[in-house]
């Protein structure tokens, strides 16, 4: 479940509704179980599965977080247990993350972190490979600057 | 990527998929061909390999997140309609549900997905070597593999697994004596582990692997649960010292950087 609800979390950037999201996930794959290929990867049908309950959702709220509403360097939401130096440094990380465009911390989970291949990365989204280099090359750009400017030196 | 702007949009885009391995080698001799002839090339090409452990340290974070209770318990009760004449419903319905009962479907995920190697580099290679100093620095019998009275061996055969060419640092006058060493496994990379005691029994380890980015970087401390560590980066290794205070380690980092 942790890594379930990290994806989640990357799409919403808030833990009530990436929670949320993730038991919506849950019983739409128990009742499109059907439609899994044994054999094939899970994690990826259920990352796309996920994106896809996460896109339905938000048409139907027309309200997303990340686009500047939430002062996401201040969240409560986005702190990670700890209190160390290197936490409070991961929090400021995340915490820029968050503040991404929509859809930009996603590609760099799967990428940077979680290591699944552009063409995998294209798929769970439905997005053009090109596209899932190009977020990541602006969202590489925009968090550097973002630490940059907070006097982000690496702890 | 001659006809590029240095810096330019598309040579990020490049240099972007150069860190995440996407690159043939024909491109990515290019890359490295850039690299040497520009340093402003080679300058971001280490900012975003730094970067790239630092998103990581970041998403590591979020699965130690504790989940609401909640959850679970609703993900139980969750109705269940589905063809079920069909295998693969059973197979994933027993798989989410087993997930759900030992309260953690990422054990399902991994295990049965996902190639071993990909779930190693699913981690960062500090947070790996954290945890296995909880477990080692109590084996103060079975602390290493090889003696230290066989230190031109360690170097040679702890080199070669690494790829990185290191010496023992004598650690003596600080008051840490050298053990020997051991060989680990982080992030899918294998880890040279030199281990040293103190007076009191305590134990540090200098942890080496091969740095990806060839980029050096400066003493920083890091903190992973109970567990401190001083990094630094020469060009061609990434280094740890793992245990201990803060204050010990920061010292010893810059007594050992040098000499490794």
């Amino acid at each position: 479940m942790p890594r379930l609800r990290r994806f989640a979390w990357s799409l919403t950037r808030d833990w009530p509704d990436a929670d949320d999201l993730v038991q919506t996930s849950y019983t739409r794959a128990l009742t499109r179980a059907d439609q899994w290929q044994s054999g094939t990867k899970l994690d990826a049908w259920m990352y796309r599965l996920m994106r896809n309950v996460w896109i339905d959702k938000t048409r139907k709220r027309k309200t997303r977080v990340g686009q500047g509403q939430e002062d996401a360097a201040t969240s409560d939401a986005l702190q990670t247990s700890g209190d160390s130096q290197t936490t409070a440094y991961a929090n400021q990380v995340l915490a820029q993350i968050a503040l991404l465009p929509e859809g930009f911390s996603t590609v760099v989970l799967l990428v940077a972190v979680e290591g699944h291949s552009y063409s995998e990365t294209a798929e769970i989204m439905d997005i053009p490979i090109g596209t899932v280099m190009s977020r990541l090359s602006s969202a590489r750009q925009k968090l550097r600057a973002a630490l940059t400017q907070q006097g982000g030196a690496r702890r | 990527m001659n006809d590029h702007a240095p810096l330019g949009e598309e040579l990020l885009v490049w240099l972007s998929a150069y860190v995440d391995g996407a690159l043939n080698d024909e491109e990515r001799a290019e890359v490295d061909k850039a690299a040497a002839q520009d340093p402003a090339i080679a300058a971001e090409l280490d900012a975003l390999f730094a970067l790239n452990d630092d998103m990581r340290d970041a998403f590591d974070g979020l699965l130690d997140m504790p989940a609401p209770p909640a959850l679970g318990d609703n993900m139980m009760s969750a109705p269940v309609v589905a063809n079920t004449n069909r295998t693969p419903w059973k197979a994933l319905a027993a798989m989410l549900l087993l997930g759900v009962f030992l309260g953690s479907a990422t054990t399902w995920i991994t295990q049965s997905v996902a190639p071993p190697l990909q779930i190693a580099t699913n981690r960062s290679w500090l947070a790996d070597v954290a945890e296995y100093h909880q477990v080692y620095a109590r084996q103060t019998r079975h602390l290493i593999e090889v003696q230290a009275s066989e230190k031109d061996h360690i170097k040679t055969w702890l080199g070669k697994e690494i790829g990185v060419a290191f010496t023992v640092p004598d650690l003596a006058n600080a008051g840490w004596t050298f053990q020997g060493a051991r060989l680990l496994v982080a992030a899918g990379k294998p880890v040279a582990q030199l281990l040293y005691t103190d007076a009191n029994g305590a134990v540090i380890a200098l942890c080496a692997l091969q740095n990806g980015s060839g980029g050096a970087a400066d003493t920083a401390l890091k903190t992973f649960g109970a567990i401190h560590m001083a990094t630094w980066k020469s060009a061609t290794g990434s280094f740890a010292l793992v245990g201990g205070a803060p204050d010990v380690l920061e010292n010893l980092a810059r007594i050992a950087a040098p000499l490794i």
